[in-house]
Parts: C-alpha cells; sequence; structure tokens
C-alpha cells in the first residue's frame, strides 16, 4: 500500500505544483505555458495561492502535503488506509465542488475551465480513495482492481450521467432560468409531442407517437425478416448460406444515409422506379416515398442484419436433441417447429424485437433523408438545436420523452429477459442434428428472404452505381466529377489535396483510429471486473456501464453541447469530445463482447496465475490479454467502423476545425448535392470494408498458426477461439 | 491456537454468501508434512475451506495460520501456497517449459535459476523433453503432471489439490494419485487434497477429514475413519454399511447386546452408547448361510449379481433390506433362497440416530 499511495502522492504534487491548474488556450501539449508558468492563465495551484492569493487553493496542498506526512510515520497499516480514504474523499469532493461553485463567484482564467492540474490532482486523490479502500478489502482485491473500478466510475459518471444531468435539469428549466415541474409537465405531456390526431382524422401525429409506431413496426418487421433468414442459414440446405451471412456484415460498414439516398434513386420522384412505372403504366409521379413509408423500408433494410445477427444464434441455440426427442415422439417437422423449437426461441425473438425497437427510435439518419413531413423524436431533437431559433429546452423535453421510451425497452429487455433464456447450449457436445423445416414453411422463408437478399443488394448496387452518374434521372452519363470534387488531388504543385471531403475524411479517420483503442480498452476492462471481479454495489456498476447503449445518439448530442459547452469542463469544439462520445457511446459494445469472451475462459486460469504469486495486473497482462485477442480485434474493429459511421451524435459536436464524415454528408444531402453525398460514402464503405478485412486476417492468421501448433485441440482454448472470431461479424 | 508443527491451521473459520452459510466454525490443522484430505459430498464446503486457504476467497470470520504467520487478509497472490486445480489450469498460450517457471517469472526471478529450477521440477514428474509442447499437445496425465510441477516449483508452505484426478480415466487415477504421493513425500510438503471420491482419499491421505453441511463430521486415519465410524453419516459414506435400526438391550463395557425386528445381535460401539443408535455393518463383514448361526439375521435373496471377483446379494430381512458383499463364494445363492445373514460382532458397529 505504502509504494503505491507514494506513487500518487508524488503525482498530486506535480499535478499540484507545476501544471496550469487551469485550461490554457494554447492548448496544453503545446507547452508554451512552461514558458510562462506565473501567469494567471497558467499558474499551477500553489502558484494561484501564493501569487494571486487564491486562499481556496491551500486546502488540495495541506491534503496533499498530510498524507506525505502519514505516509513517513510508521503506524498501523489499518489506520493509514483508513486515513487515506478520508484524504483522498475529502481532496476528490473539495476539487470538485469548487470547480462548480467557484464560477460566479470569481474572476477565473479561462473562466474557470479547469485544466492538467486539476485533472491529476483529482486522479491523484481519486487513486488515493482507491488505495486506502483496497487495503481495508472492501471493493476489490488490490490495488489495482479498485483503482480500475474507481476511474471507470469517475469516468461514467463524467461523460454518461453529468451530461444527462444536464438534459433534466434544462428540460425543468423557465425561461428565467428557475426550475418547476409545471412547465414541464405541460411541455412533455402536450398534443406538441403525443398528439394523436392522425387517429382522428388529423394530418399529424406528435413525434412520440409517430416514433413509437414506427419502432413496433420496425421491431416486428425485422424480426420476422430476421427470423426466415436465420432459419434459412441454419435449417435448410440453401446453396447461398455463406452469401446471407455477408449482409449481417452489411449495416455496421453502412453510412447511415446510403441506404435514404439509394432508395431515393429508385423510387424517388426522379427514380428510376418510379420512371419505369411512369412510362410502362402511366402511374404518376409522386413523393409518397418521403414519410412513413420510406422510412420504415429504409429502417427494415438497415436493421433486419441485426436481427439476422440475433436469431442466428437463437436459432442455433435450440438444442438438436430436442428437436430429435419431439421427431421421436412421432411428431412431424411441422409439429416439432410450432410446439418446441419456436417456444424455446421466444425469449430470443422478444430480444431481436426490442433491439429492433430501440434502434428505430434512436435511429437518425433515415428520417432526417425521407421523413418528409413525418416528424420523429430524433430528428425533432436535431430541428430544435439547428432551427430558426434555437431552443434547447424544447430538445431537451423531447430528448427525455426519446430517452424514457429507449431506457423503458432496455429495462423490459434486461429485467424480463435476462433470466429468462431456454438456449440449451452446454459445455457438453450436443452431437444431434436440426431437423430441418417443413416443405411450406421452407418455401415462405424462400419468398420472403430471397427477394428481399436480392433488393437489398440491388439498394447497395444503386450506390456505387449512382455514384458515377452525373445528375440522376435528368443526366444519366458516366461521369467522375463527383470524385473529383470530393477526393481530387492536385499535382501541379507538389502534392495538394484538393477534393472538398479531404479535410472531413482525415479528420474522421484519424478521431476514428484514437477512439477505436480507448474504446476498446475501456469496454474490455469493464468487462474483465464485472466477470473476473467481486465488489459491492456490482449491479449498480453494471447497469451504469450498460446504460449509455439505450442512450440515443442525439440525446448524447444535446447532453453533450448543454454540459461541456461552459465551464468547469469545457470541450466543445475540440476533438476531444468527439473521441470522448465515441467512446461512452461504443463501450457497451466493447463490455458485451468481453463479457462473451471473457465467460468462455475458465476462471481457473486466472486463479492459478494469482497462486503462483503474480498480482491482478500481472495476471491480466500475462494471461488473459494474450488469450482475449480475438476478442480485442473485434472491439477494436467496431469501434473504429461505429465511429465512422456515427452521425446522431457527432452532428452536434462537429466542429469547423474538427468535421467528420457523417456530417459533411448531411450538409451536402441538405444542399441536394446527392452525386457528392453518394461517392462520399462509396469511398467511406471501401474504406471500412479495407479496415475490415485487413484486421480479419489478422485475427485469421493467428488461428491458423495455432491450430497449427495444436494438434489435439485443447478444450478450453479451442472454444475460446473460435467463439470470438464468429464475433467480429458483429 | 495454532501449534508449533502445524503448516496450516484454521481457527473457526465461518463463511458466508449473503444468507447463506457455506462453513461455519471450522476448525482444523495441518501437520507438516502431512496429507489431509478434506473429503464429503458435493456441496459439503470442502472446496470452499481450500479456496479459504488459498486466499482466493476471503472468509468471512475466524483465521488462517499458515506456518507461524497470520494471514487471513492476505490475498493469493502474497501466501506462500501453491494450488493444482481440478481443470489443471495451463496456460493454453505458454509451453510446458513457460508454464511450469511463470511463478518464477513473474516473481522477476533470474533467467538462469528460472530454467535449472523448471527443468529439475519437469525431471521430477518425469516429462523432461517436452519442455516445448503445448498444454494442448499433451495427455490428460501428462498436463496434470506439468501442473504439479508447476505448483512445486515454488517450493511452498502447503500445497492445494483440488480434485485434480477427476479429469482423468479410472486406470490413470490410481497411477498419477500414487505419483502424487510419491512426490509429497519425497519432497516433505505439506499438502491438503480435496476430493468427493473415498477410495482416492483413503489411498493418499495421512489424514482424513470428512465434512458435511459446512462443519467437519469427523477427522482421523483413514484405519479410524474406516473401523469406528462415530455417526450413520460417516459410516455410510465411507464405508458403505448397511445402516439396520435396533433397540438396545443390555451393555457392558464398550459391548452391547441389540434386538433388530425380533432377533437379538452382539454388536461393538465406537464411542459411548446412548438410547438412540443404529447398528452399522459394512456388506463384507456380512456372511451367508444355509444353517442356522447365532448372531444372525433370517432372510431371502432378492437379487444377486455375478461380479467375477465377488457376489453382491440384496437380502430381504424382517428390519429391511441389506446389502452383502461375499468375495470368498464359496457358495452361490439363488434369488428367493432362505439364507442366515450372519453379523461378525466386532465390526458391527452401534452409530448415533441422526436427527
Amino acid at each position: 500500500m505504502n509504494k503505491t499511495a507514494t506513487l500518487w502522492v508524488a503525482i498530486g504534487f506535480l499535478g499540484l505544483l507545476f501544471l496550469p491548474w487551469y485550461s490554457v488556450d494554447t492548448g496544453f501539449w503545446s507547452f508554451q505555458w512552461a514558458l510562462a508558468l506565473n501567469n494567471l492563465e497558467n499558474a499551477s495551484a500553489i502558484l494561484q495561492s501564493v501569487l494571486y492569493g487564491r486562499g481556496w487553493f491551500s486546502p488540495p496542498i495541506i491534503l496533499m502535503v498530510t498524507t506525505a506526512g502519514i505516509l513517513c510515520l510508521r503506524t498501523n497499516q489499518d489506520n493509514k488506509a483508513k486515513q487515506l480514504i478520508v484524504i483522498g474523499a475529502l481532496g476528490l469532493g473539495y476539487v470538485i465542488a469548487h470547480s462548480f461553485l467557484s464560477l460566479e463567484s470569481e474572476l477565473l482564467p479561462s473562466n474557470g475551465a479547469v485544466g492538467a492540474g486539476a485533472f491529476v490532482t483529482s486522479f491523484a486523490f481519486l487513486f488515493l480513495l482507491t488505495t486506502g479502500l483496497a487495503h481495508m478489502r472492501q471493493v476489490g482485491s488490490d490495488a489495482f482492481i479498485t483503482g480500475l473500478i474507481g476511474t471507470i466510475i469517475v469516468l461514467v459518471a463524467t461523460f454518461v450521467f453529468f451530461p444527462i444531468s444536464h438534459v433534466l435539469i434544462r428540460a425543468f428549466e423557465y425561461p428565467d432560468g428557475s426550475l418547476g415541474i409545471v412547465r414541464f409537465l405541460s411541455r412533455i405531456l402536450s398534443g406538441d409531442v403525443w398528439g394523436i390526431s392522425c387517429f382522428t382524422g388529423g394530418d399529424h401525429c406528435g413525434p412520440a407517437i409517430n416514433s413509437l409506431i414506427l419502432a413496433v413496426a420496425t421491431g416486428i418487421g425485422t424480426t420476422a425478416l430476421g427470423l426466415s433468414f436465420a432459419l434459412i442459414a441454419t435449417r435448410t440446405q440453401f446453396r447461398a448460406k455463406k452469401t446471407l451471412r455477408i449482409l449481417t456484415v452489411l449495416p455496421i460498414i453502412t453510412p447511415p444515409f446510403v441506404i435514404g439516398l439509394s432508395l431515393i434513386l429508385l423510387f424517388g420522384r426522379a427514380g428510376v422506379v418510379t420512371d419505369w412505372l411512369n412510362i410502362l403504366f402511366e402511374i404518376e409521379k409522386s413523393r409518397w416515398l418521403y414519410g412513413f413509408t420510406g422510412v420504415y423500408l429504409s429502417q427494415l433494410l438497415s436493421f433486419t442484419p441485426i436481427a439476422f445477427l440475433v436469431l442466428i444464434g437463437v436459432v442455433e441455440g435450440v438444442s438438436p436433441s430436442m428437436e430429435e426427442a419431439s421427431l421421436t415422439m412421432r411428431a412431424n417437422r411441422w409439429q416439432t417447429f410450432s410446439n418446441v423449437s419456436l417456444p424455446l426461441m421466444k425469449p430470443g425473438l422478444a430480444n431481436a424485437f426490442l433491439l429492433g425497437f430501440i434502434e428505430s427510435l434512436a435511429d437518425f439518419g433515415n428520417p432526417l433523408v425521407l421523413g418528409g413531413d413525418f416528424n420523429v423524436l430524433s430528428t425533432e431533437i436535431y430541428f430544435a438545436i439547428v432551427g430558426a431559433v434555437a431552443d434547447t429546452s424544447r430538445a431537451a423535453v423531447l430528448g427525455i420523452a426519446l430517452l424514457t421510451l429507449t431506457v423503458a425497452a432496455f429495462l423490459i429487455q434486461r429485467r424480463w429477459l435476462g433470466n429468462k433464456s431456454y438456449t440449451s447450449v452446454t459445455g457438453k457436445g450436443d452431437s444431434g442434428q436440426h431437423s430441418g423445416l417443413n416443405p411450406a414453411l421452407k418455401w415462405a422463408c424462400y419468398l420472403t428472404s430471397i427477394p428481399w437478399a436480392i433488393f437489398t443488394l440491388i439498394i447497395y448496387g444503386m450506390i456505387v452505381y449512382g455514384s458515377f452518374v452525373s445528375l440522376w434521372g435528368y443526366d444519366n452519363s458516366f461521369t467522375l466529377k463527383h470524385y473529383q470534387q470530393a477526393f481530387g488531388i492536385d499535382f501541379r504543385d507538389g502534392m495538394f489535396l484538393s477534393g472538398s471531403a479531404w479535410d472531413s475524411f482525415l479528420t474522421t479517420i484519424k478521431i476514428a483510429s484514437l477512439a477505436a483503442p480507448l474504446t476498446a480498452l475501456v469496454g474490455l476492462l469493464t468487462a474483465y471486473l464485472l466477470v473476473r471481479q467481486n465488489f459491492k454495489g456490482k449491479s449498480v456498476f453494471e447497469f451504469g456501464t450498460m446504460l449509455s447503449f439505450a442512450i440515443p445518439g442525439t440525446v448524447v448530442g444535446i447532453s453533450y453541447i448543454l454540459a461541456f459547452n461552459v465551464p468547469p469542463i469545457e470541450l466543445t469544439g475540440t476533438g476531444l469530445i468527439l473521441i470522448i462520445a465515441f467512446m461512452f457511446r461504443n463501450m457497451p459494445v466493447g463490455v458485451r463482447g468481453g463479457i462473451a469472451a471473457l465467460s468462455q475462459l475458465d476462471k481457473s486460469l486466472d486463479e492459478a496465475s494469482l497462486m503462483l504469486g503474480a498480482t491482478s495486473f500481472t495476471t491480466l497482462r500475462r494471461v488473459i490479454t494474450p488469450l482475449m485477442g480475438p476478442a480485442i480485434l473485434a472491439a477494436l474493429i467496431y469501434s473504429f467502423v461505429r465511429a465512422i459511421t456515427s452521425v446522431s451524435a457527432v452532428i452536434f459536436l462537429v466542429s469547423a476545425e474538427h468535421n467528420m464524415a457523417t456530417s459533411f454528408i448531411v450538409g451536402r444531402v441538405e444542399n441536394g448535392e446527392f452525386g457528392i453525398a453518394i461517392a462520399y460514402s462509396v469511398v467511406l464503405i471501401l474504406t471500412m470494408l479495407a479496415a475490415i478485412t485487413f484486421l480479419q486476417m489478422l485475427v485469421g492468421r493467428r488461428k491458423l498458426r495455432r491450430e497449427n501448433r495444436v494438434s489435439d485441440s485443447n478444450r478450453i482454448y479451442s472454444r475460446e477461439i473460435e467463439q470470438p472470431i464468429k464475433g467480429t461479424a458483429l | 491456537m495454532n501449534s508449533e508443527n502445524a503448516s496450516v491451521s484454521l481457527s473457526n473459520i465461518k463463511k458466508c454468501y449473503g444468507t447463506v452459510t457455506a462453513i461455519e466454525n471450522l476448525s482444523l490443522e495441518i501437520p507438516e508434512g502431512e496429507i489431509v484430505t478434506l473429503l464429503g459430498p458435493s456441496g459439503c464446503g470442502k472446496t470452499t475451506t481450500l479456496r479459504i486457504i488459498a486466499g482466493l476467497e476471503q472468509a468471512t470470520g475466524g483465521e488462517i495460520y499458515i506456518g507461524q504467520e497470520n494471514v487471513t487478509h492476505q490475498s493469493a497472490t502474497y501466501r506462500n501456497v501453491a494450488m493444482v486445480f481440478q481443470s489443471y489450469a495451463l496456460f493454453p498460450h505458454m509451453n510446458v517449459l513457460e508454464n511450469v517457471s511463470y511463478g518464477l517469472t513473474v516473481s522477476s526471478t533470474p533467467k538462469k535459476t528460472r530454467k535449472e529450477k523448471a527443468f529439475r521440477a519437469l525431471e521430477m514428474v518425469g516429462l523432461t523433453g517436452f519442455e516445448n509442447r503445448l498444454p494442448s499437445e499433451l495427455s490428460g496425465g501428462q498436463q496434470q503432471r506439468v501442473a504439479v510441477a508447476r505448483a512445486v516449483i515454488l517450493e511452498p508452505d502447503v500445497l492445494l489439490f483440488d480434485e485434480p484426478l477427476s479429469n482423468l480415466d479410472a486406470k490413470l487415477r490410481r497411477h498419477v494419485r500414487e505419483e502424487i504421493r510419491q512426490i509429497q513425500q519425497s519432497l516433505g510438503l505439506s499438502a491438503v487434497y480435496v476430493t468427493h471420491d473415498q477410495e482416492e482419499a483413503m489411498a493418499v491421505s495421512d489424514k482424513i477429514v470428512v465434512m458435511k453441511d459446512g462443519a467437519i463430521a469427523q477427522q482421523g486415519t483413514p484405519t479410524e475413519l474406516y473401523e469406528q465410524p462415530q455417526s450413520e453419516f460417516i459410516a455410510d459414506f465411507i464405508g458403505d454399511a448397511n445402516i439396520i435400526p435396533c433397540e438396545i438391550e443390555s451393555t457392558s463395557g464398550n459391548r452391547a447386546v441389540v434386538k433388530v425386528s425380533s432377533t437379538t445381535l452382539d454388536s461393538y460401539a465406537a464411542k459411548h452408547i446412548s438410547k438412540d443408535m443404529k447398528l452399522s455393518i459394512q456388506p463384507r463383514n456380512i456372511r451367508l448361510t444355509h444353517t442356522y448361526t447365532p448372531n444372525s439375521l433370517a432372510g431371502r435373496v432378492q437379487h444377486s449379481t455375478y461380479l467375477g471377483g465377488h457376489m453382491e446379494y440384496l437380502i430381504n430381512t424382517d428390519a429391511g433390506d441389506i446389502f452383502v458383499v461375499d468375495a470368498e463364494m464359496n457358495e452361490k445363492y439363488q434369488k428367493g433362497e432362505s439364507i442366515h445373514a450372519i453379523f461378525e460382532a466386532t465390526k458391527t458397529i452401534l452409530v448415533p440416530v441422526e436427527q
């Protein structure tokens, strides 16, 4: 304990004595502040206190000096630990409280936005607290584990709950700044949000009702289509099964507007199909696509692969021996399916439905492109912010309505389905065979799925085709001008990236490559804590880390603007805020992947390592990390790709300096420059495919090498290594 | 509390999981250089006890000493104990040599010493030449030996075995358990061994601790447990004994005359005689005859099984069905025959009735 605590005291002093307490305009990494440490802007805590007479800086300094004193004394270790806990909690609490409370009262540099000094000092106090807790064996087993738990709690609190609380507060705010519930209730329950006049003959329903109807319809549609695909993939002799599986990869590499744009190319007023229908049957060209139909169609196309992916697991999870048992009892294949297999899949089907439901509610790209007059919550939030008058208060109210729906679905999914799984895969080899489908059901599946798969392929084909057409519907000549405009390179004076998209493209790649390893790290470490460590409040911890999954991107976006546009934590306009937003939005996927991979690793491996004298950090490094290779790569791929395709949160957070690909595309779509938007999307898809292929090859080679070395496959290991490879398709 | 020569001693250990009590006031000593086996049915708390000694679980109450040191609040990393896991827990990404020397690697032992010690340990378990294999390229028995080598290389104060033979097939088990015993004796290690197999326990242990419902039911040498069970549970669990209800007619010293249904039998009481006792006798200690003999119960053969080396009979008597093993096989009895089952007085033991 002494060694660890001494290290953190040293780091604490570094933060208090040398680093600028407040954020510096020139940027921390430029180190220009080091040239003029005595300036008010650049001063560290101790200089603030000595040179500028700011007395409030003395308590943290005194606390740190006291800690140093305590560590030098040779007292009882238990007492020392208790003192560390008290000092850590006091110091952390004091720094946080003062950062908020001092904003109004004093004239502060950088308006009081905290910087490196405050950051380092806070963490030093946090780790003193966790080191003390580790000694008392109150939380985890050693200082590394308690420190890790502390870090993740602080990060999630700061970047998930703190911003969300801003949304709540803003929703309750009166125009004069005071808080009250009456106005909030009247606004959130108003017909503006929940109107149902479309059922009673009126024109428009409220966006909440629209969202809800759309989400239920999408949930049902994607589950039905997904099941049909899953049955074909697992229960028939269909030849192109492998090709079907490719469908599961599509949604993760599809930028958000691609499907909407492609539908416009097909069914819009200038669309191919519209043209043909007009010529052949003289059906009038209309804007029928824009509205519920279009959004619904695009969401079905976007989210069916997700349902497919979930349901493959569910359908395969039904133990073949149960079906064989049913068949031996003279049930025919239809009876077996309807009486045995289908009931066993029920929880999985409900899960797929809720997933589709949540995805549909949170979806932003499709309604934005195809919504027309059909308003849903996620787009209404956006228009409340970017509209003629920025109404953050209305955005907050709508955000809460949306959040309520998604969190409710999330809670139902966890509470109701969490413990209710009939999947009967056990460790024992289950050597039976899944029974085939009866002919009627088989043809029903074929007739729904195959046309749908072809439709999906046409949609993606249209995108590639459309990017080479000069002006869709009017001038169908072949051209490369969209690519030239977006990605032109001028070689006249050396190399110059003259295309308009380069800037946002490079920023996107940079931010995504920075965010991916951080996301994977936080996600997998959290998974490690959840699977391998026992500590008080673990269920709350788990809930907190998974909750960000249920927060729609648009809500994340407004919450970040509300929370981080003002001191003490000022991040808007930086690249950092984008990285952070990606980290905490995509973290739950890393957590889930990590949990799945770790559950396959026999716990006695960790224990054996501990018994041989390794600390939990060493165990994590030497035993668990090497065995988690595929899961780590899967998490990396996923977070990289998600960072590229994400739009809903990003669109609020980009700045002139840090523009992202998706928000660039939104701009082009809004200006009607479909050509560039489509060409850009194609380039993004290709980039992501290249990244995935590259990483998959790494994983694939690993697997081959192992298998060459492993002749008689080890039970634990071979299972561990196969599973996450499947998982990379996620 | 801990005596001088005990390598491990537990005093009043308690372990609760929420409201469930897994171990209640358990006190136990592992003498220096001996193998003590924790034996019991599943869920009796034997593995939990082992994991508490290992430091993988924290006791809710009580104290643990290893040698003279109080290690109650120490975590597994810092205790000088080693463990052989049921699944062996060999690191699949490291070869045999890396696995065996892992403990030395993480404690930053110089590479040369590390290698020397690892080779010596591998030689001891007879795996010289296997250094570069991966665990998955070894047979179950070889993996087991790697696990043992990996555990002993750190020269622990106490070596823990968690059902180490349960993943091996029956023939190999006998062989490996002798090897384990031999290694333990040659190194003079203290060891705690957990198993649910009473034959295995008998074979490897200096002392057996039988556990039931989180407490010690009886402890002693294999002979003591087998020949002097102090409870119905031990008689049944260790000796597979027939437990027959009886009434005590008279006692003299440690002998008693008991009445079983309408027959009077002599018996031997293991400890002290109380009012509610049952008769326990192991299947091998009952002889069958056609003719009446004193100290016997009359019955009828309900079932007979020929097993090559011995016969097994199920005898239907007034006191219930009794199970008999006849190894001599002087005569074979057929189903339905009336016979007399003779209870050998010195092997017939009274045990208190379980509540």
